[in-house]
């Protein structure tokens, strides 16, 4: 990928949504004894684009060149609902798709759900997490959680990945964070190769795209309290 | 609870793993990453992390990156760097901006905490964070530096609560 292809679509295609655009480094840290660590700073590895909302970030394009693959995702700083979401998004990968010819090999659907709890000595799991199928019963007795669940699954006969983890770390001021990242991902079957920009037009694409998104909704009713639920408007 | 439990909002992203350009011309069109896949690679979750991306660049600025022999932040700084900022809350980062994390001629980063006219001002070097505050009501606090023991003190988390508490 050649990050100043891209580049130019902020004073084209995308000038209306995006203001700013950023080359990418990648830092790789060599793990050893501190005193012999270093830091590898590979320049130019892909790029960051940022669209601003009252001056504040609300969206972003990452775009990443990684071993034998390039990655894009397209993220909402600032959601306000699925469909206004879903359209803005492959509006703008349309228009990247059009820059580079490439095959699309997966393509996912990704919440990031974060919580902090504000009074970090009275933590209790049970007030957050309802007993579920996807955790353990052990999270119930425990003050810090890093959890993945990482599963195929199928939906009309399609095979995908469903992969929920939960994680509650300590911050500053006794308080706790609770993060909870689901995601979705269809993965391109070999016989059924097809470049980046036909996908965006298939109707199967936007229909497991709302199949992603309300198995979404499922999973977090199914793990977090009725309480919580309401809170963040899930029912 | 819903007074201890705070959210702030779903960040949904779309991801999409391509393979490398390709000429449609040609005959030789199968891509090399569907030969092997680990599928469980397509699963990684990516975070949209502006400030961690701020620190990468900081850490890749040049040597003498002022004209006057400043020194770039090390592995050591950068890393107690990113320690530091996975304990700040999201709420706490929003007075953070990406711009307001800066280096200095010493090697250290300087990540200035702001509301209003208010600011908390955090230097972090190898293994030592120091702070200083500016509150509008003249009441302030500082410490030249502590050190970083993966905890960050109490003074500069009640200079850090006491900014959200602070009037625009």
């Amino acid at each position: 990928m050649r990050p100043d292809g891209y580049q130019k679509l902020l004073s084209g295609a995308l000038k209306d949504r995006y203001q700013q655009f950023s080359p990418a480094n990648q830092v790789q840290m060599k793990i050893g004894p501190i005193i012999n660590a270093e830091l590898k700073v590979t320049n130019n590895t892909g790029f960051k684009m940022v669209g601003f909302d009252a001056g504040k970030t609300s969206k972003a394009i990452l775009a990443q060149n990684e071993y034998n693959r390039f990655f894009f995702s397209f993220h909402s700083l600032k959601y306000e609902g699925w469909t206004k979401f879903i359209d803005g998004v492959v509006s703008d990968a349309k228009i990247i798709s059009e820059v580079e010819s490439k095959f699309i090999l997966a393509y996912s659907l990704q919440y990031l759900d974060e919580f902090v709890w504000e009074d970090g000595n009275g933590y209790d799991a049970g007030l957050i997490f309802r007993e579920s199928k996807y955790l353990p019963k052990d999270i119930f007795g425990s003050t810090i959680l890093d959890y993945a669940l990482n599963l195929d699954k199928t939906h009309n006969k399609r095979t995908y990945l469903d992969r929920i983890s939960v994680n509650v770390s300590d911050l500053i001021n006794s308080n706790k964070l609770i993060t909870i990242i689901h995601s979705i991902t269809f993965v391109i079957p070999e016989s059924e190769v097809l470049l980046f920009d036909s996908l965006l037009d298939l109707p199967a694409f936007r229909e497991n795209m709302d199949y992603a998104h309300k198995m979404n909704k499922e999973t977090l009713e199914a793990i977090l309290a009725e309480d919580v639920c309401k809170k963040i408007n899930l029912i | 609870m819903s007074n201890i439990l705070a959210y702030f909002g779903a960040i949904p992203s779309m991801m999409m793993p391509l393979n490398a350009p390709v000429d449609i011309s040609s005959n030789d069109v199968m891509p090399s990453a569907y030969q092997s896949v680990d599928v469980f690679a397509y699963t990684s979750p990516v975070v949209y992390d502006a400030l961690s991306q701020r620190l990468s660049a900081l850490v890749n600025l040049p040597q003498d990156w002022d004209g006057y022999g400043a020194s770039v932040p090390d592995i050591a700084t950068y890393t107690t760097a990113i320690a530091f900022l996975k304990k700040i809350d999201q709420k706490t980062l929003s007075y953070l901006d990406e711009d307001d994390i800066v280096p200095t001629p010493y090697g250290t980063i300087v990540l200035d905490f702001s509301n209003g006219e208010n600011l908390v001002s955090v230097e972090i070097g190898e293994n030592k964070i120091g702070f200083f505050t500016e509150f509008s009501d003249g009441s302030n606090s500082e410490s030249d530096g502590e050190d970083w023991r993966d905890v960050v003190s109490e003074n500069l988390s009640g200079a850090l609560k006491r900014l959200d508490s602070c009037q625009k």
